[in-house]
């Protein structure tokens, strides 16, 4: 645990403009369309708080299978051999198989959260990244979106862990005021594609809000380069 | 009716006359002896008025007696007549009884009678069609003949279809009893303690541990160079795939290229499904584009809607079902590795109910439990997939975006793009995809000449 109170990302760049870190016990929504590497970014983080300062790790893929993930940040050069004692990744899309036949989403819920709070009295992790919510939502049949996502924050708090749940809206929409998780949440992360000189895309990244923190909310580009996530400046536009 | 008591006034009644008699009988005797000749003279004229009036008297009694036979007679023979009218009644009511019964027994066999009649008219008719019948027989008997043998061939021909889809219907019936069976078993609430102890238990062995070893990390190639390298060596096998774009942009062709060199070069088996296009014209096309059939008939299916009505003729069922268990019938016979949905808005159209979120989701999991490799094509623009958070984004493996752009005044470029690939670092960027050479080639777009010629 960091004295601080802060849980350093490891970006490069980037908990600078956070003052440190992320608070810890906040819940941070990470935004981005597909293929803006939500999963890789969040799985950096976890991997390096595991392998830097010993934070036990918690990810749960609800869609892309154990196996194809891990592979993935192996590519990316993160030896899942050097912190598997902490980052723990759990394919809880299984929860669905064991109640194959049984219709009803509360079940789901039931289960996912049962399951994720007797692993807090085994493992007590820290911290924790849940992707992606938009599975989750349909998984569990959210009926009442704003009451049920109101209910799953109020018990994401009470696991006394940070939390990453990664969201598959784009950051445009997140705001247009039908998606109450921006202000359930305690932190927004967005990650764009954005189109520059018409032919190359760019990342970019933006922490929208972080509570208990004077951030800055403009927009830098993200680069992954030789292993490590850097942010920069954005330079064009 | 008896005859009433005559009334008799003055007279003596019938049973009273031998009273009468005697009296005048006896009158006569106590003759007087000395009144002499003028008594004696008055005494017998008296005599005989009295004699006189005797006879006369006795004559009426006899009138009277035989006028009282007379009546009593009538009497008996009006007593007789009665009897008589009795027993006539009598007789005639049974008669009448008799006659009824036999009206009634003459009714019905009049009605069959009746019944008969008919019966024999439209036997003289039918009689007359029977023969014309006999004659048309003859004339069409070497056409029935012919179509007779005609038919025959073409139940033959359907005859491995219909025994392949019996064998499935079996199949089905067998799955769908078990599939009841289980249903019943899992009918109680859900015990959700169970349900964690269970999840826990299977989670066990992912904590504290990394990747397993001895997986290997196999790609499905998809021989166009350079989108191998922007893939990182392949689509990682067993991934679903969106292969987005509007039309004209090349969907089908650059996904049938996939299937076609996979078939060709690695003699991968795979299976072109297509709900859009029917099988000639789209081999048609893909000859034009330098793919020759039998470079890939060993290895690919191309499976149309044709086809797949015709072997699935009189399922239950949604298409959408009849699809999965076709293709689940294939993959018993002959396992293939990749497979080509064109296309997706085809195959949700063809779902009775609305195709909802979790069931992209639960198309795509069928798809990664069957170990296939999946591209899917779609028409919706990405950026609409994107806009509106769209469940097949969110679900799929990766996604290539196949875009028109329009480069200088009249230049229109296709432009291909990979969004996201899971287990794979991507090259995000745009390229330029043209068709040359009987291959796809992509380059990094020029944006100040328009010296690009499109295909």
């Amino acid at each position: 645990m960091d004295p601080t109170g802060r849980l350093k990302t490891h970006i490069e760049g980037f908990d600078r403009i956070l003052e440190g870190g992320i608070p810890q016990g906040h819940i941070v929504l990470m935004a981005g369309t597909p293929g803006t590497m939500k999963s890789s970014l969040i799985y950096y983080m976890l991997y390096n708080q595991a392998k830097e300062n010993g934070t036990t790790c918690v990810y749960v893929t609800l869609e892309q299978s154990r196996n194809s993930l891990l592979r993935q940040m192996e590519r990316m050069g993160m030896r899942t051999e050097d912190v598997k004692s902490n980052l723990h990744v759990l394919d809880l899309g299984l929860i669905r198989k064991n109640l194959k036949h049984v219709s009803g989403g509360d079940s789901w819920m039931q289960v996912f959260k049962g399951y994720l709070s007797s692993l807090k009295n085994d493992l007590n992790y820290s911290v924790i990244a849940i992707d992606s919510l938009g599975v989750l939502e349909t998984i569990s049949e959210m009926s009442n979106r704003r009451t049920d996502l109101f209910y799953l924050f109020e018990w994401l708090r009470d696991l006394n862990s940070t939390v990453f749940m990664i969201s598959e809206v784009s950051p445009d929409r997140l705001f247009d005021g039908s998606y109450d998780e921006g202000y359930l949440a305690d932190g927004i992360i967005t990650l764009k594609m954005q189109l520059v000189r018409e032919v190359e895309t760019q990342r970019r990244i933006r922490c929208v809000k972080m509570r208990e923190t004077n951030h800055d909310p403009s927009y830098y580009s993200l680069l992954y380069t030789a292993g490590r996530f850097q942010v920069t400046k954005a330079i064009s536009e | 009716m008896r005859p009433a008591p005559r009334p008799m006034s003055g007279k003596i009644p019938a049973p009273g006359i031998k009273e009468v008699r005697d009296i005048s009988a006896r009158e006569p005797r106590p003759a007087p002896q000395a009144a002499i000749r003028p008594i004696a003279e008055q005494f017998n004229s008296r005599e005989k008025g009295l004699q006189d009036r005797e006879n006369e008297l006795r004559e009426e009694m006899e009138a009277l007696e035989a006028d009282s036979r007379e009546l009593e007679l009538a009497a008996q023979e009006i007593e007789k007549e009665w009897a008589a009218i009795d027993e006539a009644q009598g007789r005639i009511k049974k008669r009448e009884d008799e006659l009824d019964a036999m009206a009634i027994a003459l009714q019905s066999a009049l009605q069959a009678a009746e019944d008969y009649h008919k019966g024999v008219r439209a036997g003289d008719a039918g009689k007359g069609h029977m023969d014309r019948l006999f004659q048309a027989n003859r004339d069409l008997k070497p056409v029935l003949e012919e179509e007779r043998k005609r038919i025959r061939q073409a139940i033959e021909r359907e005859m491995a279809d219909q025994l392949s889809r019996i064998s499935q219907l079996e199949a089905e019936l067998k799955a769908a009893y078990e599939q009841q069976g289980e249903e019943e078993q899992k009918a109680p609430p859900v015990d959700v303690g169970k349900v964690v102890a269970d999840v826990t238990a299977q989670l066990r062995d992912q904590i504290g541990s990394g990747l397993p070893s001895g997986l290997d990390d196999r790609r499905v190639l998809t021989h166009i160079e350079r989108l191998d390298q922007i893939l990182s060596g392949g689509v990682p096998s067993g991934s679903v795939v969106l292969v987005n774009g509007p039309a004209g942009s090349m969907k089908t062709s650059l996904t049938y290229h996939f299937l076609h060199n996979l078939a060709k070069k690695e003699s991968v088996k795979g299976m072109f499904l297509s709900l859009e296009q029917d099988r000639d014209s789209l081999l048609r096309q893909m000859e034009r584009l330098g793919m020759k059939r039998d470079e890939s008939l060993d290895n690919l299916m191309v499976v149309d809607l044709v086809d797949l009505r015709r072997s699935m003729e009189g399922q239950q069922g949604d298409w959408r079902s009849v699809i999965m268990r076709y293709v689940e019938n294939v993959l018993k016979e002959t396992p293939f590795k990749v497979l080509a949905l064109d296309s997706l808005e085809s195959f949700t159209a063809m779902s009775q109910h609305e195709f909802t979120r979790i069931e992209v989701q639960e198309l795509f999991d069928w798809f990664r439990d069957h170990g296939l490799t999946t591209f899917v094509i779609s028409e919706t623009p990405m950026s609409r997939l994107e806009r509106e958070d769209r469940m097949e984004l969110y679900v799929a493996d990766g996604a290539l975006e196949l875009t028109m752009k329009e480069v200088g005044d009249s230049h229109i470029q296709r432009w291909i793009r990979c969004v996201k690939l899971r287990g794979a670092n991507i090259d995000p960027r745009y390229f330029n995809l043209m068709h040359a050479g009987g291959s796809f080639v992509l380059s990094l777009p020029m944006m100040r000449t328009s010296a690009q010629s499109p295909d």
